[in-house]
């Protein structure tokens, strides 16, 4: 309830809250926005600059660019989404099960999450995709596979350090069981945490999500998709610069909203910056002791 | 220090035999093998027999382990096995192209460090007057900025528009100018925000207090003090920023049509190709592994506190 009583009197995460809520309405009533049909086909149309008719212009087949680009939104949005929190869910459990009962769990899931964050991402989803087969769906399957561990990282030293705290120490020693002390007063205390790095994510995982599907391993035509269309953007950039621009600015706009949101809701939810970092390959830093010995320190000191 | 060097060499080995089991694991469950795609590329369907006495006689049928064995015992010879889809052994392709994505990730870090330095410094000095709120602006632009479309948008303009630069790159320095610049922005900007914020928190502390107030003047104790001290945490992000300009690199690549080995592997996925996709797994780990562990013995060097502290 702080929280919210919080997000509500800042001004800067309403404004980017209003505007994210009215992107994802755009692309959910898609259909009744979009003027045309994204995939019927008009060849007295073909190429067309962008005009009243088509606000965006057309492609090649004389599909209209703007509705095409509000379906796909449906498609990269949803997916974004829906990979993020499938990253949440698994990564959150398993965290917790690790920071909670420590022990040869913990030390396996460690070394298993130290070896996937020891890696560029977008090498193993390669190969993930390689077996599995390109599509959708083996690429959501893939992304979330390997980039679960993040979450299971944060969650497991959140819940390390507040495992530590007088109030769960307090109700331990009044007898609650562990189960009621995890959901009673950890998990609680891990979710703004969450919401942060969820939020943030986002906009990494769209970005992902469209360049992987413009290397040709993601949804298949004629569905439209914002990395896609840009690969076919690509090839009639010589005659048809709009197919080009409008996609990517679309992309952009997108994931500048994303981190924006992200950014605005740190601030709220996380104003020790726990959940701050630069980039998103800060994963790397993990392979190093260096940095995990700086983190252990940093963990020893808020307890 | 020695005894440092040799204990981190030991400890990428785990690593790397992590690494290359998993993908090899992951690549056993492929749903086709090498016999089954020789026949495919022949063009005929192979009689079920001898292509079962094939398997048999290549090994195929082995358990997992005796599998992996024979391939990291062939790996440490440089032997990779054959790539379906290029016709020669996967050594030979990764040998032709891998120096033209090395090239690639050198320029692009290049760049990120000649730009992000000078203007992250800027960002600092001038904290929330107009230069930082430009830099800012511009930063926070780069980081969200898909690179592949950036790449596009560079082609159309340098390549279409004003036909100053190919719009496919060849290996050579003139083909090497788009893709590097748009494989660095990212970097560039997250290093400028980075840099910024590490000097902004450097000048807050005592001994810059204690410096000003014994009257060396600011600029001095800045470029003396504050400048050396944020720098020391660019070089961390050196090594950070490896796995995400090895990832970049396949997506720049194949906007640029570069024939390094991130365009290879994103070909290789619709070929099929697995013996190929292995051995760029293993490649990108052995760089990963190899320029962290660098970066580390940098640091230690550079850094008086753990030069001087020790083990």
């Amino acid at each position: 309830m702080y929280y919210v009583k919080r997000a509500l009197h800042d001004k800067k995460f309403m404004i980017m809250l209003c505007i994210t809520i009215a992107f994802v309405l755009l692309t959910i009533f898609a259909g009744a926005i979009a003027p045309h049909d994204p995939i019927a086909q008009n060849y007295d149309a073909i190429l067309q600059p962008p005009s009243r008719e088509y606000p965006f212009g057309t492609d090649a087949v004389g599909r209209c660019l703007l509705s095409r680009l509000l379906y796909g939104g449906k498609t990269s949005l949803v997916i974004a989404i829906v990979v993020t929190l499938l990253m949440a869910v698994i990564g959150v459990v398993i965290g917790m099960v690790s920071g909670y009962f420590g022990g040869i769990v913990d030390t396996i899931l460690m070394r298993v999450t130290d070896m996937l964050l020891a890696f560029p991402h977008i090498v193993f989803v390669i190969a993930i995709v390689a077996v599995l087969g390109t599509g959708t769906r083996n690429l959501i399957l893939a992304m979330t596979v390997i980039s679960w561990t993040m979450f299971a990282r944060v969650t497991r030293s959140l819940v390390i350090t507040i495992k530590k705290e007088d109030y769960v120490e307090q109700a331990r020693l009044s007898g609650a069981s562990k189960p009621a002390i995890m959901f009673r007063y950890i998990v609680p205390n891990v979710i703004p945490y969450l919401i942060v790095l969820i939020t943030q994510d986002i906009g990494s995982n769209l970005l992902t999500l469209a360049s992987l599907s413009l290397l040709g391993l993601g949804s298949q035509p004629p569905t439209p998709e914002w990395g896609f269309m840009l690969s076919e953007g690509k090839r009639y950039m010589q005659t048809a610069p709009w197919m080009l621009i409008f996609p990517g600015m679309v992309i952009l706009i997108c994931v500048i909203i994303f981190n924006l949101l992200g950014d605005s809701l740190r601030d709220i939810l996380d104003p020790r910056g726990i959940t701050k970092r630069e980039g998103t390959s800060f994963l790397a830093r993990l392979l190093s002791r260096r940095d995990r010995k700086e983190k252990e320190e940093h963990e020893e000191e808020m307890a | 220090m020695l005894k440092y060097i040799i204990v981190r060499l030991l400890h990428t080995i785990p690593v790397l035999i992590g690494v290359t089991f998993l993908t090899f694991l992951l690549l056993s469950f492929a749903p086709s093998d090498p016999v089954t795609m020789k026949y495919l590329n022949m063009g005929v369907s192979g009689d079920a027999e001898v292509m079962e006495a094939e398997r048999e006689e290549l090994g195929l049928n082995d358990p997992l382990l005796v599998r992996y064995g024979r391939w990291v015992a062939n790996a440490l010879r440089g032997d990779f096995g054959e790539s379906v889809s290029y016709n020669h052994p996967v050594a030979e392709e990764m040998a032709r192209r891998l120096p033209r994505t090395i090239k690639l990730a050198v320029c692009a870090l290049a760049i990120t460090v000649v730009f992000s330095i000078p203007l992250g410094i800027l960002s600092a000095v001038y904290k929330n007057k107009l230069a930082d709120y430009i830099i800012r602006f511009l930063s926070f632009v780069g980081v969200s900025m898909p690179s592949f479309w950036l790449g596009m948008l560079l082609i159309y303009f340098f390549a279409i528009k004003l036909n100053l630069l190919p719009s496919i790159s060849g290996n050579n320095v003139i083909g090497l100018i788009l893709p590097s610049i748009t494989l660095s922005v990212w970097m560039t900007a997250t290093y400028i925000r980075r840099l910024r914020a590490n000097i902004l928190e450097e000048i807050n502390k005592d001994y810059v207090t204690g410096l000003l107030s014994k009257g060396i003047p600011q600029w001095k104790v800045n470029l003396k003090h504050v400048l050396p001290n944020a720098l020391l945490s660019i070089i961390t992000m050196f090594g950070m920023s490896i796995g995400g300009v090895l990832g970049g690199a396949t997506i720049v690549e194949t906007v640029f049509s570069y024939q390094g080995v991130g365009k290879m592997a994103a070909d290789a996925v619709t070929a099929r190709d697995y013996n190929l996709i292995q051995g760029y797994v293993v490649w990108m780990a052995l760089i990963f592994v190899g320029v962290n562990l660098a970066v580390d013995i940098l640091y230690r060097v550079l850094d008086p506190r753990l030069r001087l502290g020790g083990e």
